[in-house]
């Protein structure tokens, strides 16, 4: 099961980091910012999939692997829609994800990831209210970042909803388990299906449309 | 609560979430292309009414043109030659000294005719105003404006001059003639003067008088007035070219027009 889940998310993510560093010369700042965290991404699941080979604990990995995350997030949202906010949101995330992994000791950070899952949608809302409002005739198509806030949200939203409920009702149920492990597996494969569509895409942005 | 409940409520709640999230992209897709069809049609009547207006500039700039030369032909040039003619008719070759002088003075009035005439012929219109400096051509302006009231100009152009957009100049240069034509008829001012501000990404055009002055409020009120509608223009073909309009006047303190890019 395992081996199934890693062996296409590895395909899409190299396939994703591929096109972006291809078409590096064609993508906006802003979109260069998220191939940065596509790289980091690749690098860490390779790194934290080989320390579990090896049984050597990976947690430390994936916790700051959230603080890169949410801040690559940042800069690359604010480098797209120019809304400051977002850099205190940002900061604001980034201390809950320090602050839970102190608190978690060596348990995986689930509070820390559902701060930086709600970050996501957070950002990925305030996106679409900036494009709904932007005056273009610029098709949605030609914005990657209607692509990449599109895939964070749905896996935003999914996966609080998953972590949320099981923790609500303290859901020890083997179904629901399989339920919410499948959702977060696919909303994976979809955020970076998203990313390659976005990256191939041309690139128009909120600044030059 | 047991568990078989819980497992029902978590997969509702999952359920309608997802419905939800999928319902939220798609509206948002219907309604981004719904403004941007709403968008493309604004911008066409925009840029239709823009067309217009700079037709209607173009014709009020050469309606000007004639109005300068109607002016020029009549109080100058048609002086000169009248002048001339009396010359001419009065000359006996009998007085040989006195032909001379009356000879030489014609001759001169003559030469000057032709001057004016040539000047006359670089007379502004929406041609020369499009590939001229705005500086030069608002010269021009206040020159006849001088001729016109007999008022003192003056003319500053701070920064270096830039060529401006040509839609752009001919609309700025059309406000300004409107400003002067005002301030001319309606305000009898001693002094009138024109100052061009260029800097890095920025363009000021102001116009000020010392005249009479007036409310602008209450005259962009009346209906079907002159000076009313005329400022009303003058808003409306800034706002086309997306400059910035404003006036500022009170009675017997004077106008100042200021258009900025």
């Amino acid at each position: 099961m395992k081996y199934n889940f890693l062996t296409p998310y590895f395909a899409i993510l190299i396939i994703g980091v591929g096109l972006g560093i291809f078409r590096y010369s064609k993508l906006s700042e802003a979109t260069r910012t998220i191939l940065y965290m596509t790289i980091i991404t690749l690098l860490t699941e390779l790194l934290a999939h080989w320390l579990g080979l090896n049984r050597i604990p990976n947690l430390v990995v994936y916790n700051s692997f959230m603080v890169i995350q949410t801040v690559l997030l940042g800069i690359a949202f604010v480098q797209e829609t120019s809304y400051r906010p977002i850099i205190v949101m940002a900061s604001l995330t980034v201390l809950l994800v320090i602050v839970f992994w102190f608190l978690s000791q060596d348990k995986f950070n689930s509070n820390g990831l559902v701060s930086v899952l709600t970050f996501m949608v957070t950002i990925s809302l305030i996106y679409f209210y900036l494009l709904i409002r932007h005056d273009t005739i610029v098709p949605l198509r030609n914005f990657p970042f209607f692509w990449f806030s599109t895939g964070f949200l749905t896996f935003g939203v999914l996966n609080v909803l998953g972590f949320g409920l099981i923790y609500i009702f303290k859901i020890e149920n083997q179904f629901l388990n399989e339920l919410f492990t499948n959702i977060r597996i696919y909303s994976n494969y979809f955020l970076y299906l998203l990313f390659i569509l976005a990256f191939a895409l041309p690139q128009n942005s909120l600044k030059n449309t | 609560m047991n568990v078989s409940k819980e497992v029902v409520i978590t997969l509702v709640a999952t359920t309608v979430v997802l419905f939800l999230l999928v319902a939220f992209i798609i509206a948002f897709v219907f309604f981004f292309r719904q403004k941007q069809v709403q968008y493309k049609v604004d911008k066409k009547s925009m840029e239709e009414a823009f067309q217009q207006e700079l037709l209607q500039a173009q014709l009020e700039i050469q309606e000007q043109t004639l109005q300068h030369i109607s002016h020029e032909l009549h109080d100058n040039i048609g002086q000169i030659l009248s002048l001339v003619k009396i010359n001419l008719t009065n000359v006996e070759i009998s007085q040989e000294e006195a032909a001379r002088q009356k000879l030489a003075t014609t001759r001169s009035l003559v030469v000057k005719a032709i001057s004016d005439l040539r000047a006359l012929s670089k007379t502004l219109n929406a041609d020369y105003v499009l590939h001229s400096k705005l500086s030069e051509v608002l010269l021009f302006e206040l020159n006849y404006i001088r001729q016109v009231c007999g008022c003192e100009t003056d003319m500053k152009v701070l920064g270096t001059e830039r060529v401006l957009e040509p839609r752009q100049q001919l609309v700025i240069f059309r406000i300004a003639q409107e400003a002067l034509n005002n301030a001319v008829k309606y305000a009898l001012p001693t002094v009138v003067s024109v100052e061009l501000a260029f800097e890095k990404d920025f363009f000021r055009l102001q116009i000020t008088d010392n005249g009479q002055g007036f409310d602008p409020e209450v005259v962009g009120k009346r209906e079907g007035n002159e000076q009313g509608s005329g400022l009303q223009n003058m808003k409306t073909r800034a706002r086309l070219i997306g400059a910035r309009f404003e006036i500022k006047s009170q009675n017997d303190r004077g106008t100042s027009v200021s258009v900025e890019l």
